[in-house]
């Protein structure tokens, strides 16, 4: 008897275990049947955490009689940092690359192409270099191999006060010592003021970059604003000082991009139709409404127009060093296809004057599978050739140490021959001046999602698509899609 | 800049940024080129063009007026009006070709686009136009001219524009990123629901139809239709191209909820457009038009309808029919309009008359301001600009007469508009249960608003319009106006919304029982308590010895029953609650309960053949022999002996439970157990299969019988936990039911126990 009750007298979890497991089987069993709501679907998983940078106050006790030796300094604790003497920020080329239209491969950049804003660096490294990440870039003997030419502060000081001036060098009496023991992760200001400024003024060329993405609105940038996105969170590679992201001006191929796609994960929109469009057409294009949304950006630029001493000049309309301009604030987009590669004029490149050379053409068309619809900045300009070779000239204007070019003198004919010469390019001494358009897709400035296109902008009566340009029959609404 | 300077501005903005209309038709590519004719069939060279005369030329102009909506004796729309650019087709000399046809490049015309149907029926913007209030919003409007019923009557503006990017005043406006009409920025435009009754386009455009047969092949030709189109145009509810019961996946009980409710019942349940409540053109603004309140806007005096806080319009459900013929729950808007008529034909005063019997030179007279200036501040504010006595009646009717007004006396009528247009994107959509199961339903608004006050102490009289029974009843308010009334917990239809209806007798009666129950367990309890010392000087615990009474599986079943019991009762009362408990939302209790009534049914069929296969079943049968007296024994001991410490008394030979229990559970497992799993399932059941709900005569049957049976469970739940107290110890038996075993008093001639319960 003892033993049976004692072996009852234990059992009672049993029956517990049995009725809890009946309750958890009820409880799961009314999860299962009850009616699902829809799921959530975000990126914001993605959302960066910055670090804290360890404070270089400390370790910063020499004073310095020359930038290089501040680069010198970075060094010796930080030696891998040469890896950046590598890359485009450096080189001023990408990889080699097979470019379209052209025979075989080649390493091209901000270096050798030639643009339709200030045309060409080669023999302008005055004013040019100004951007470029290194010292004392002077003329093409510049020495490529020596480490310390390299300027980490531009990219990596945190005071705000550190500029660089002719040649890349920093501008005189400034404070070296306070910019080293700044130093950190890339702010959006260590980014903007070459990204932003390029072409030799705010908002100059891209239409999507300016000085207003360093404390944007909510409106004018979803990541930068609600998410406090640095640019680094999206294009920093991580090793080696690679930059991801590619710009169609200088680079003609997508490798070591960013993509939207590389958060967002699950772009799928809670409208099936709307995931309808994500095989023909880019994220930009619905989510990047308009551009230039707060700073006016450079629509159009005439080089024909400049040396005129009798203009009232106005950065924004005419300069007599530079031409006629236009700008544009709050525009919409033009739309192509683009398949993430683009063509490029090469120097020496023939060109038909009586047409509109387009120098970076997107690639891609309506049967190209890998291409979308984009939308793109256009920058137009008339900009010199030579008039019996048929290519574009590329001046001299700021001039480098052996010589002073357009922006001094308001010679033409001296800025071409100094200016071919620098390029190993004969010039005939006929020039005349020809319509060029630069394509610039757009990827930056996304505003939150209220913001994006909506059907009855590109469908319907009043829809801002071009379908007959873009290859289609109608409306593709109605004469459906290209497959 | 002055206080009165901002609304003006921002109204004359509003007007110079509202975009005309233009642009509305392209111009027609294969259209043929015409002659315009004026109305004595000469071709025009300049001016308007005579449309029957014109385009009757082709088109059979007689079939199209004898079959059309838009050319009842009231309303003259041309074709011009609905099918030409503006809704004007004005020629002019540079449109014309040599041959006196109207070129190409002016040919545009084709199928009316929003802007047409605008024209008269509401805000209608083009697509890219901002959406504003037009400047002659307020105007009187006249009988057959242009109307704002869209808008005014419905709380609709048909426009692809987000309302955060409109020029209106609305509340929350920067979150509000939603289109005003979700069909106009999908590009479903008003001819996609409207559309010619023969157009051989739509194949339910024909009304016959065999069951058999799901298109008719035999329609007319597009030649055919465009000779001679139906214009009685075709009124595609939401079902006609949308299945609910496609979507609508997070809805428990969807079925249900579609045949209850219109679509627009929670998707045109806030619109962000001013919806009237009345229109009084008894009197005059100063600006010259009638007096209009809205529903939804909090207007300050003076301040101009673009510039008022627009709020989110709450309609009246009322049951109607829909395009489909069946009747649901569907929101409409009662609109009272008042004004005067005169004479014997009781005509219209031409409201113009009714400005100059109030302005002057565009000032109130100073005979007006007088009147009507209650707190003689010189001014008529809004809250005075009523006939709200017969003494301003009469001065209003005395002027009006030397203006030459026959016998002018007020006229108020009733119109109730139906909402259909205007519905914005799903979010926008009512989606929280508790909007409609709570107490404070929207299905029921327990007072609705029809008039703020009424123009002379008029009653409007239902218009040609109203076609619905309004369910309550019209009562005066405390402002003199007039609102629908309907009892509280009730819902329109006779419907049952769980979580808030509650029918009054089967509720009170059961809550009733419960509370008796509650009190008298409480009083016994207290007696025990006070008498226990005394109790256990009389009688100390009897020697008993521990026995195993209640089998594994026996205990297993007991306290499934008991967790799926308590269960169902916490999650009953969350859906009869109406989320007013907030443990969990509705859709989480409703499945719970669904999930643990299953687990009780087979947990109570499984112990069923348990009891019939061991034969146990026979403890819960009453032995026949000497039963009343054992009842009678029990229930003295319940009602003294338990409170002295008297032994309990004996139960038959053979039964674990006493003859109170053996009848309770009798009436528990026959007729309780049997009727709340019938009703929980036919619940289940008229969720799941709606047309059921009819033949069993709906939830308001079923409803209150299955709640009622909660309320006997709760009692006998309540009874049955504080009978487990009254054994040796208040926890003796809890323990036995527990282990399994249980003292049992020494005698030996007594085999079972008092196993409570």
């Amino acid at each position: 008897m003892v033993e049976r009750l004692r072996l009852h007298f234990r059992r009672p979890w049993v029956l517990g275990v049995a009725v809890i497991g009946i309750a958890v089987a009820g409880v799961a069993g009314a999860m299962a049947f009850r009616p699902k709501e829809p799921e959530q679907r975000h990126a914001v998983g993605y959302v960066k955490k910055l670090r804290p940078h360890f404070d270089h106050a400390a370790v910063i006790t020499e004073k310095f009689d020359s930038p290089q030796a501040v680069t010198a300094k970075c060094l010796s604790c930080h030696p891998d940092a040469r890896s950046v003497m590598k890359t485009a920020h450096f080189q001023w080329l990408g990889n080699e690359v097979h470019v379209p239209g052209h025979a075989g491969t080649t390493r091209i950049g901000k270096k050798n192409v030639i643009n339709n804003f200030c045309i060409a660096t080669k023999g302008n490294e005055k004013s040019c270099m100004k951007c470029h990440a290194g010292y004392g870039w002077s003329d093409s003997s510049y020495d490529f191999n020596n480490p310390d030419n390299v300027d980490c502060l531009v990219c990596h000081e945190h005071t705000g006060t550190y500029v660089k001036g002719d040649y890349g060098n920093p501008v005189p009496g400034t404070d070296l010592v306070a910019a080293a023991k700044s130093v950190g992760t890339p702010t959006r200001e260590n980014c903007l003021g070459c990204h932003a400024y390029g072409g030799g003024g705010q908002g100059v060329k891209h239409g999507d970059l300016d000085s207003s993405l360093a404390h944007p609105m909510d409106e004018e940038d979803v990541h930068m604003s609600r998410y406090n996105f640095l640019c680094v969170d999206c294009h920093g590679g991580g090793k080696d000082h690679n930059i991801r992201g590619r710009a169609f001006s200088v680079s003609v191929e997508d490798s070591n991009g960013v993509h939207c796609t590389d958060c967002h994960t699950k772009p799928e929109h809670r409208d099936q139709r709307i995931n309808d469009h994500l095989a023909t057409v880019a994220c930009q294009t619905c989510h990047i409404p308009t551009f230039a949304g707060h700073i006016p950006t450079k629509a159009t630029w005439d080089w024909s127009k400049a040396g005129d001493p009798n203009r009232k000049e106005d950065p924004h309309h005419y300069l007599k060093i530079k031409g006629e301009f236009t700008y544009e604030m709050d525009a919409t987009p033009e739309y192509h296809w683009f398949n993430g590669t683009v063509g490029r004029y090469l120097i020496g490149d023939k060109l038909d004057p009586t047409k509109v050379t387009v120098l970076n053409p997107p690639q891609g068309d309506i049967k190209d599978q890998d291409a979308r619809i984009w939308p793109f900045r256009v920058h137009r300009a008339k900009q010199p050739y030579d008039e019996v070779n048929d290519y574009l000239l590329p001046p001299i204007t700021g001039g480098n140490i052996h010589q002073v070019g357009y922006w001094t003198h308001f010679d033409w004919q001296e800025a071409f021959q100094e200016g071919s010469k620098e390029q190993n390019l004969p010039y005939s001494g006929k020039y005349g001046f020809t319509r060029t358009d630069m394509y610039w897709p757009l990827s930056h400035m996304v505003p939150p999602k209220e913001k994006a296109l909506t059907c009855t902008d590109c469908h319907g009566a009043n829809g801002r698509m071009d379908w007959k340009a873009l290859g289609y029959a109608g409306d593709p609404m109605k004469t459906g899609g290209r497959r | 800049m002055s206080r009165k300077l901002v609304p003006s501005l921002l109204a004359l903005a509003a007007l110079v940024l509202a975009a005309p209309a233009r642009g509305q038709q392209a111009v027609n590519p294969i259209h043929p080129t015409f002659v315009p004719l004026d109305a004595a069939g000469k071709p025009v060279r300049a001016g308007p063009l005579d449309p029957s005369k014109t385009c009757g030329g082709c088109h059979d102009a007689a079939y199209i007026a004898s079959h059309s909506g838009h050319a009842q004796p009231k309303i003259t729309a041309t074709c011009v009006q609905c099918h030409a650019d503006g809704g004007k087709l004005d020629v002019t000399a540079a449109m014309l070709d040599k041959d006196g046809k109207l070129r190409r490049d002016a040919l545009r015309i084709g199928t009316p686009r929003p802007g047409n149907c605008a024209a008269c029926h509401g805000v209608v913007p083009n697509p890219g136009a901002a959406v504003s209030i037009p400047a002659d919003f307020e105007a009187f409007q006249k009988p057959g001219g242009r109307t704002w019923s869209l808008t005014q009557g419905e709380g609709a503006i048909v426009s692809p524009e987000r309302m955060s990017d409109s020029f209106l005043n609305l509340e929350g406006k920067s979150d509000l990123a939603a289109p005003w009409d979700v069909h106009a920025a999908k590009l479903v435009d008003c001819v996609a629901c409207h559309y010619a009754a023969n157009d051989p386009v739509h194949t339910d455009a024909k009304t016959e139809r065999l069951q058999y047969l799901s298109t008719d092949p035999r329609r007319e030709s597009m030649a055919e239709f465009l000779l001679r189109p139906d214009h009685r145009l075709a009124e595609r509810g939401c079902r006609g191209c949308h299945d609910p019961m496609k979507a609508h996946a997070f809805l428990p009980y969807r079925a249900r909820h579609m045949t209850a409710l219109a679509c627009t019942a929670c998707h045109a349940a806030r619109s962000m457009a001013p919806a009237t409540e009345m229109v009084d053109a008894t009197v005059v603004t100063p600006e010259g038009n009638p007096a209009v309140v809205y529903r939804n806007v909090d207007r300050s005096h003076g301040e101009a309808i673009g510039a008022a806080l627009v709020k989110p319009f709450e309609p009246l459900l009322v049951e109607r029919a829909g395009s489909d013929g069946v009747k649901r729950l569907a929101p409409v808007n009662p609109v009272s309009r008042w004004r005067w008529l005169s004479g014997v034909d009781r005509s219209e005063v031409p409201f113009e008359k009714v400005a100059q019997a109030f302005l002057e030179g565009g000032t109130y007279a100073p005979a007006i301001v007088e009147a009507l200036d209650t707190n003689h501040d010189g001014k008529i504010d809004a809250s005075e600009l009523r006939l709200d006595t017969q003494k301003k009646v009469e001065l209003v009717a005395n002027r009006l007469r030397t203006l030459g007004v026959v016998d002018p006396v007020i006229d108020g009528e009733l119109n109730v508009y139906p909402l259909a247009h205007g519905i914005s994107t799903r979010d926008r959509a009512l989606r929280q249960c508790d909007q409609c199961h709570s107490k404070d339903s929207r299905v029921a608004q327990d007072k609705y608003l029809l008039a703020g006050y009424l123009p002379g102490g008029i009653p409007p009289r239902p218009g040609e319009k109203a076609r619905l029974e309004l369910a309550g009843t019209v009562e005066p308010t405390k402002g003199g106006g007039l609102e629908l009334r309907s009892a509280p917990g009730s819902a329109p239809a006779g419907l049952h919304v769980l979580g808030h209806s509650r029918q009054g007798l089967t509720n009170t009666l059961g809550f009733l029982l419960f509370l008796a129950t509650f009190v008298g367990v409480a009083i016994h309890g207290l007696i025990r308590v006070a008498l226990r010392k005394r109790r256990l000087a009389a009688a100390p615990h009897a020697p008993a010895e521990k026995q195993y009474v209640f089998g594994r599986y026996e205990r297993l079943w007991h306290w499934t029953m008991a967790l799926s019991g308590v269960v169902l009762i916490v999650t009953g009362l969350e859906v009869h609650g109406g989320e007013d408990l907030h443990l969990m939302s509705m859709p989480v209790a409703v499945a719970i309960h669904n999930a643990f009534a299953v687990v009780l049914i087979v947990n109570a069929f499984l112990a069923l053949f348990y009891h019939l296969a061991t034969a146990a079943i026979r403890n819960f049968i009453p032995h026949p022999h000497g039963l009343v007296e054992r009842i009678l024994e029990h229930m003295s001991y319940q009602a003294r002996g338990i409170f002295y410490g008297e032994s309990h008394p004996a139960n038959a030979p053979g039964h674990k439970l006493n003859p109170l229990q053996q009848l309770t559970y009798l009436a528990l497992l026959n007729v309780l157990f049997p009727l709340q799993i019938l009703t929980g399932a036919l619940i289940w059941a008229v969720g799941q299969w709606p047309n059921w709900a009819v033949a069993l005569r709906g939830l308001e049957v079923i409803a209150p019988v299955h709640n009622l049976g909660a309320w006997l469970f709760l009692s006998f739940f309540v009874l049955h936990v504080y009978l487990v107290t009254t054994g040796r110890t208040p926890s003796d038996h809890l323990k036995s039911m527990l282990t399994g075993y249980a003292h049992v008093d020494s005698e030996p001639e007594t085999p079972a126990s008092d196993i409570a319960a």
